[in-house]
């Protein structure tokens, strides 16, 4: 009889409830998700691989404007830091858009990295919401610090976070 | 009868109550169809009951080019595609703003689409809506003409747009408008700088929401009005026409804060004018960036409103939906779709058949596969929790023309759909 009143209120409960994974979003003090994609080049990138220095991980689009305002001053990060940081930015436009980022990233001069991820996987493995997003990545593969939408690199509290890692 | 077997079909018919009384099984959906096999963006349909037919319209590389292809339906099933625009390369894909589709009384098919204009001197492309025509059910179309009315001015971004008709034949064009945002690096070469435009702040934080209005059957449009100059810059636009011939519109607003939530306008006079917007729902979603995931709306043909939205609100992300009972004076508790601890920007899709049921599709991305999943609410219903379908794809749409409904969707770069007869 129990063993008819647990089926009873496990199907019960499983006719009426959405499926829900519990999947955290990602926060400061969590491991970066193991992430790979194409670079713009046409290579494979594993971001794990790159963790030789710390990682600015900026996910962005063509259609996004915060996006495009913060692009120069990335690039001016990416050239402050030389050697000592790696700036990479993960593109999730469509399919289709290669031209348009392109020439995006040739008007703006960007000569750091960026991959393309049109089906958006970086999405769901660094749990974002919108773009622009921002990750600081130290050398053991820990996130140190998110920021939600414009970016601001060389505001002094992000730089001092940026500066902690190095 | 022991006591054993009283608690045994007490379990049962508990079982079968709790199972099955959530809500009965949605109609079951017709096998899958491929409108375009390879390099398509995402589609939108619609259809015009008195015409009795349906149509999907969809971008899709041809080359280097970009066009806008449109197939209607015939018994169930999708004609040769029939390309849209006449100068070559002239659309653009777009997740957030795919080509749309409208159908006339008359039987005119309309397509607004968007395309990319490359601006020397500009860091990034500007856009113009495109509209064109057909006057024998989407067999050919016209040469297409410019909505927006600043064409030739200061190139700048026309997207995320809605195309409706009215039963009176008028058409209804709405969309973001930046012309009077800051271009984010400089005039274009050879355009002066606009002191109005090229500014760093402007006294409104967000783009404007427009509309233009064709009284002609799509010959001509007129200038746009501005409906909201506070809008989230890159979050589709939606509109629905009641049945006493109210315009509703739909769009993301910001709110003082970076707020970022959704918000109806209706308009007494299709389009023309407009009274002050309603916000759905609080969801007091702070986001200073560009979720991009507008709402979606459609009206039943008792009157009543129907609203589907997207918030990333920390406390319960996912999807929503509401109604109002009165003409969107006000809605109703938001009611969940979908959430959970981490739910990424999704898209939903309405949809309301002539007996009322309304057809619901979203996508859910919290997969490494996204699908689409789907639910049927009879008339005055609430919505039921179990969804019948799990298709692999995302940004679904819906259309139902009389009985038949369609639901559409992108399979990676694949144009798929599938349709239903409503339930009686």
């Amino acid at each position: 009889m129990k063993k008819w009143t647990v089926i009873a209120a496990f199907l019960a409960l499983n006719a009426c409830t959405e499926e829900r994974l519990g999947r955290a979003r990602l926060t400061v003090g969590d491991p970066a998700p193991d992430y790979s994609a194409q670079s713009f080049a046409g290579d494979s990138v594993d971001l794990a691989g790159l963790r030789v220095r710390p990682l600015v991980v900026n996910l962005w689009a063509t259609w996004c404007a915060p996006c495009r305002a913060e692009m120069p001053e990335l690039q001016e990060l990416a050239e402050y830091y030389g050697e000592s940081l790696e700036v990479i930015g993960i593109s999730i436009d469509g399919r289709g858009s290669e031209d348009l980022i392109q020439g995006f990233l040739e008007d703006v001069g960007v000569d750091f990295r960026i991959l393309l991820d049109p089906d958006q996987r970086v999405v769901r493995e660094f749990t974002t919401i919108g773009v622009p997003e921002t990750f600081l990545i130290d050398t053991e593969g820990i996130i140190r610090a998110r920021w939600i939408g414009r970016f601001f690199p060389f505001d002094s509290a992000n730089l001092a976070l940026i500066e902690d890692v190095l | 009868m022991s006591k054993n077997t009283w608690m045994k079909a007490v379990s049962v018919f508990l079982i079968g109550m709790l199972t099955t009384g959530c809500t009965e099984a949605p109609p079951e959906l017709g096998p899958v169809q491929t409108l375009a096999h390879s390099g398509a963006s995402n589609p939108t349909v619609a259809g015009n009951a008195v015409v009795g037919r349906t149509y999907a319209s969809w971008v899709a590389a041809d080359g280097d080019d970009w066009n806008v292809w449109l197939t209607r339906f015939e018994d169930g099933m999708p004609s040769q595609p029939v390309r849209v625009n006449d100068v070559d390369g002239d659309g653009a894909p777009h997740l957030q703003a795919p080509a749309q589709v409208a159908v006339g009384p008359e039987g005119n098919v309309y397509a607004l689409w968007t395309n990319n204009e490359v601006v020397k001197g500009r860091r990034f492309p500007s856009s113009n809506l495109r509209f064109a025509r057909s006057t024998n059910g989407g067999h050919s179309f016209e040469p297409a003409l410019t909505v927006n009315d600043d064409a030739g001015e200061t190139p700048t971004s026309h997207t995320f747009h809605n195309l409706i008709v009215a039963d009176d034949g008028t058409v209804i064009a709405s969309w973001i408008d930046g012309r009077r945002q800051p271009t984010l690096g400089g005039p274009a070469e050879g355009w002066e700088a606009d002191p109005d435009r090229d500014v760093v702040s402007l006294e409104t934080p967000g783009p404007d929401i427009r509309v233009a209005v064709s009284t002609n059957g799509g010959e001509s449009f007129s200038a746009s009005r501005i409906v909201d100059m506070e809008a989230c810059p890159c979050c589709r636009t939606s509109m629905a026409i009641g049945p006493d011939g109210t315009l509703f519109l739909a769009w993301r607003k910001i709110f003082e804060g970076d707020i970022r939530d959704i918000v109806v306008a209706r308009s007494p006079d299709l389009g023309h004018s407009w009274e002050e917007p309603v916000r759905v729902a609080a969801d007091n979603w702070v986001f200073p960036g560009c979720p991009h995931a507008g709402p979606v709306l459609t009206v039943d043909t008792k009157g009543t409103l129907h609203v589907g939205w997207y918030t990333g609100r920390p406390e319960a992300p996912g999807i929503y939906y509401a109604r109002s009972e009165d003409s969107g004076r006000s809605f109703s508790e938001r009611e969940t779709l979908l959430t959970d601890e981490w739910v990424p920007p999704s898209q939903v899709a309405l949809s309301a058949d002539p007996e009322g049921s309304l057809w619901v599709a979203w996508e859910d991305r919290r997969f490494e596969q996204p699908t689409i999943r789907y639910l049927v609410a009879r008339a005055g219903d609430p919505l039921p929790i179990e969804t019948a379908m799990s298709q692999p794809g995302t940004n679904p749409v819906l259309a139902t023309v009389g009985e038949q409904s369609v639901l559409a969707w992108l399979n990676r770069d694949r144009v798929e759909m599938r349709s239903a007869l409503s339930p009686r």
